[in-house]
């Protein structure tokens, strides 16, 4: 399936996490003081992972399955 | 209406507590943040369900759902943008563990994840094949991804466990007397790599180059550089603990695990714990434990049941005290060296604090949207920081929910 990561088209295949695709994607989150932060524990506790998906503020992308067309924004 | 029973957590001793709670004729409610039951032990690849982590016949399962906030008899949940209360008779926590991450000059990199936490990622869809993986860190969970990677065609370059052999010896002794241990072990040690495996060695730093990760490793006076795609870097498990506490139930150690007793009661009336939450066991412990709170809560024979529980915890124990981690792990933080990755507070700011509270209110340490599940874990271990009290909500949640009456008597 096709998703929009920071506006770029990205094949992901089916079943796969939106922070999974984001790594895959190369797709990092910045903090606070401005660092790329990528997903570290995979299981909905870190927050590294924060991403826009189809505009809502997702905390733990983690926690969400990837769907054809979604849109996820990580800064 | 009223749940009989209400059940946070889906994995081994939650499924378990689930289902013998139903098949005993109560009015079972199972709930998970997952989309998935089974936990992080069962988790299958790609979303698929994991055959060993069967739902309960007569429970119902609410996976995708977050408990934010609690009460005497009640629970906040959101689910999909709704909140929702539900109302409980029993509940049982079997909320699990997540993985100590300490410190290191580099963990901050993209590429680098917890040991868990990268399985967690590939099972969510990251490509491993091909990749150059490099596991640290400490306890059982590395081998078992090390093996696990390596079957799904990652090229495993090294694997680093903190605790030298001499002192994983004993617990090595213990399980190869526990027939299903013992297999499991042997099976792992076929599929991992030959020759990557070093005892008494820990990743010091990494950093970025051209080509991936370049990690420097120490093993006593010798030092290594390692080139990886991936770091996989945890320091073992800890106990959630953050509902319990909300809860009231009384807490002990650092980092803090539920008190129960040997009906898996907490301290609160009718509020029952199993598993990780009460103390790092593995899963075989987690099920039994999950039996016992529903025994007790049924009113059915506890003995068999805790004579079971009894010898999980014992080898529990073993491992716990073969794993413990060494003093070298204190060491490696650079005063620069964020601690807090939600609010990027560094190592040495926290220098002049000797508790978690003070540390928090001057540096906004653990004041970020884990709400200092990472920095606080590893402050508990590196400088024996005490936990602070639990606050709802327990994980950010639109503001909306926080306004909402909630149907329970506050």
């Amino acid at each position: 399936m096709t998703l929009f990561i920071n506006g770029q088209p990205v094949e992901i295949a089916e079943g796969t996490t939106v922070a999974a695709a984001l790594m895959q994607a190369g797709a990092t989150r910045l903090s606070v003081d401005g660092e790329p932060r990528a997903p570290v524990c995979g299981m909905g506790v870190c927050f590294e992972c924060a991403a826009r998906v189809d505009g809502v503020w997702t905390l733990r992308t983690c926690l969400v399955r990837c769907a054809e067309g979604m849109e996820v924004e990580t800064r | 209406m009223t749940w009989d029973v209400a059940v946070v957590g889906a994995g081994p001793g939650g499924l378990a507590a689930a289902r013998e709670c139903a098949r005993g004729g109560m009015n079972t409610l199972l709930l998970d943040e997952a989309d998935q039951p089974g936990g992080q032990i069962w988790r299958a690849k790609g979303g698929k369900a994991n055959p060993l982590a069967t739902l309960p016949a007569n429970a119902e399962f609410r996976p995708s759902t977050t408990v934010f906030d609690a009460g005497p008899g009640w629970l906040r949940t959101l689910c999909g943008g709704t909140s929702e209360d539900v109302r409980w008779r029993h509940l049982i926590l079997a909320t699990g563990a997540r993985e100590l991450f300490l410190p290191f000059p580099g963990w901050t990199l993209p590429g680098v994840m917890g040991a868990g936490g990268l399985q967690a990622m590939a099972k969510g869809g990251l490509p491993v094949a091909g990749k150059r993986i490099l596991l640290a860190g400490t306890g059982p969970l590395l081998l078992a991804v090390a093996a696990w990677l390596a079957a799904e065609g990652a090229e495993v370059v090294r694997v680093c466990e903190q605790a030298p052999l001499s002192r994983v010896m004993p617990w090595l002794a213990a399980i190869a007397l526990h027939p299903a241990k013992a297999s499991q072990g042997l099976a792992m040690a076929r599929d991992l790599p030959p020759g990557v495996l070093r005892f008494g060695a820990h990743v010091a730093s990494v950093e970025m180059v051209a080509t991936g990760l370049k990690a420097s490793i120490r093993r006593g006076h010798r030092s290594e550089t390692v080139q990886a795609d991936y770091a996989g870097v945890g320091y073992g498990l800890v106990p959630n603990t953050e509902l319990a506490t909300l809860l009231g139930c009384t807490t002990i150690g650092a980092p803090p695990r539920v008190v129960v007793d040997d009906r898996q009661a907490t301290s609160v009336p009718e509020v029952f714990a199993v598993g990780e939450a009460v103390g790092i066991g593995g899963h075989e412990c987690a099920e039994v434990e999950g039996e016992v709170a529903a025994a007790a809560i049924l009113g059915e024979p506890l003995a068999a049941l805790q004579r079971r529980r009894s010898r999980e915890r014992r080898l529990a124990d073993t491992m716990n005290r073969a794993f413990a981690l060494g003093p070298a792990l204190g060491q490696l933080p650079s005063d620069r060296t964020t601690v807090c990755r939600c609010e990027d507070v560094p190592w040495g700011s926290l220098s002049e604090f000797d508790n978690w509270r003070e540390a928090k209110l001057q540096t906004r340490c653990g004041m970020g949207p884990c709400q200092g599940r990472i920095c606080g874990a590893a402050l508990w271990a590196l400088r024996g920081f005490g936990p602070d009290q639990a606050k709802p909500p327990l994980v950010p949640v639109p503001a909306e929910h926080l306004a909402e009456p909630t149907e329970g008597d506050r």
